[in-house]
């Protein structure tokens, strides 16, 4: 059974935006550790 | 378009060999400057014990994401297609589930270095000599593996000759752990987590943009639909033995558990997961890369190089540059992180428990730094000849550390699990699983040998009276010194 172009599409356009969020995520909770004196 | 690229480099020798220089002098600086915080064995060994949240997350993603994520997830997308990515993906069930044994972890062992500790004070000495075959064999395969991946990137990207490059970023590594310890490897993984996103995305972006979705799906359609399968028999028992293999090298290595003594206590469960979450995406990606492969008429020289060889095909000479940039820092960022939790294992477990046990805080420290030397030349020699491709040396290692599951798992939660059990199922599940690797395929390695390790533990519990006292685990830290090194004085 072969995947529909549908799904396929999906299946890669989440996994991209989700992948691109992560810099942003990461960032925002060094700032937060950052703030707290919590890095180390 | 096939012959162009299979016989040209993308980069010229002289930018490829420049990339490696800038980045490997700014890796081994700031891992330089970051070790002159480290004054004790625990600080250069497990950062102080006190990793806050967003170092913890990021280093937990960064150093799942190695050289095999961006160069076997595309080869196995280009083997088994959809089922290769997605399968791939799974394996940040490893991060997500280790999350509750983290914390557990940082409870019952709290003043433990490695995961040879539990082990020992666990199940006893059988059980340890099994586990440290069992880690040592695993660490040299991953390291191998990554040594390998860093020699065959430079020479497909650039035509750098594979022993200069494998040796270039053996050097590199080992250079900033050396001068940093586990602080340096956690900071460099925040920087190269960001690096690897960011560039991945990029590519995946500037592919689709460049051959579009549609296109990709309908010439896999039409060519090769076995790749767009959802019922893709082999491909699906992949899937089930990448769950088994993730989960066995996340429960059993060194490397994950010296992160989760590490963090702070507070955040060892949340990071694992939040970086398992974080990871999930990014195989999917990078193999998606490989998809585009059939379309644009590209055959890489080996499987393992078809996704930079895509990138750089479609993206010319700035995607191949993006591509060193991401492979490299992949490789550096579970490179590193390898190097320091097994020179951890091989001091802390072998020299100082077996061989020193009075050696004192400086001595160790000193010895970590040489061990970390010794592995990274022990690398090297082993990278010289090209043994496999990256894929077969990474599944033969997964019928070893799929046996340790079970017994990690009911060691760290059950009481009733006697050591010889634990130590009958690694040994008998390693056999069991290598035998599948040989007779069977790669696919199933993992998969037996945890069937049959979790089957003699599952005995063992049935079978035992025991009550472990979990206070055993609590080994009090060592006496701090109080004068010269020992062996100054002497």
């Amino acid at each position: 059974m072969m995947m529909s172009l549908s799904v396929f599409s999906g299946l890669i356009w989440l996994a991209l935006v989700l992948t691109m969020a992560t810099p942003v995520l990461l960032l925002a909770l060094l700032v937060k550790d950052f703030i707290s004196n919590q890095v180390w | 378009m096939a012959e162009t690229l299979t016989t040209e480099y993308a980069l010229s020798t002289e930018l490829g060999l420049t990339l490696v220089v800038l980045f490997g002098a700014a890796w081994v600086l700031f891992g330089y400057w970051l070790g002159r915080k480290n004054k004790t064995h625990e600080d250069f060994a497990l950062a102080g014990r006190n990793v806050g949240f967003a170092f913890a997350a990021a280093t937990a993603m960064a150093t799942w994401v190695t050289s095999n994520t961006t160069l076997v997830a595309p080869q196995l997308t280009y083997q088994f297609g959809i089922w290769g990515m997605v399968g791939y993906s799974f394996a940040a069930l490893g991060l997500i589930l280790f999350a509750p044994l983290a914390k557990r972890i940082k409870t019952l062992l709290p003043n433990g270095y490695t995961s040879g500790d539990f082990i020992r004070l666990r199940f006893g000495r059988m059980s340890w000599h099994v586990f440290i075959v069992i880690s040592v064999v695993y660490a040299f395969g991953w390291l191998v593996s990554l040594g390998m991946a860093g020699g065959i990137l430079l020479e497909a990207l650039s035509g750098l000759d594979y022993h200069l490059g494998m040796t270039a970023i053996l050097i590199i590594c080992v250079g900033y752990t050396l001068f940093g310890g586990l602080r340096a490897v956690i900071a460099t993984d925040f920087i190269q987590a960001l690096i690897i996103i960011i560039g991945v995305s990029i590519i995946a972006w500037l592919l689709i943009d460049n051959v579009g979705l549609d296109t990709i799906h309908a010439e896999l359609g039409s060519d090769h639909p076995k790749l767009l399968d959802v019922l893709f028999p082999a491909a699906i028992m992949f899937l089930f033995n990448n769950i088994f293999f993730g989960l066995g090298e996340i429960f059993h290595s060194n490397v994950w558990w010296s992160r989760a003594l590490a963090f702070k206590k507070t955040v060892a469960f949340k990071a694992f997961l939040v970086g398992g979450l974080l990871w999930l995406p990014i195989p999917i990606v990078t193999g998606f890369i490989a998809l585009a492969a059939p379309q644009l008429g590209i055959f890489p020289p080996s499987p393992d190089m078809v996704g930079p060889t895509v990138a750089a095909g479609v993206l010319g000479q700035v995607g191949a540059v993006v591509v060193f940039i991401v492979v490299f820092s992949a490789l550096a960022s579970s490179l590193d992180s390898l190097l320091a939790a097994t020179s951890d294992l091989v001091t802390r477990d072998i020299y100082h428990q077996h061989l020193r046990k009075d050696a004192s805080d400086k001595h160790l420290m000193r010895f970590n730094r040489y061990t970390i030397l010794g592995l990274g030349i022990l690398t090297w020699l082993l990278c010289m000849p090209r043994i496999a491709t990256l894929g077969a040396l990474l599944n033969f290692a997964g019928a070893f550390v799929a046996s340790t599951i079970f017994p990690i798992l009911l060691g760290l939660y059950n009481r009733r699990l006697p050591g010889r059990y634990a130590a009958a199922a690694m040994a008998i599940g390693t056999a069991v699983g290598l035998a599948s690797y040989f007779i069977i395929g790669f696919y199933v390695a993992a998969l037996s040998s945890c069937a049959v390790s979790g089957f003699i533990c599952a005995i063992g519990v049935w079978r035992s009276r025991e009550q472990f006292d979990w206070q055993q685990l609590d080994e009090a830290p060592e006496q701090p010194v109080t004068q010269t090194d020992k062996e100054q004085v002497q």
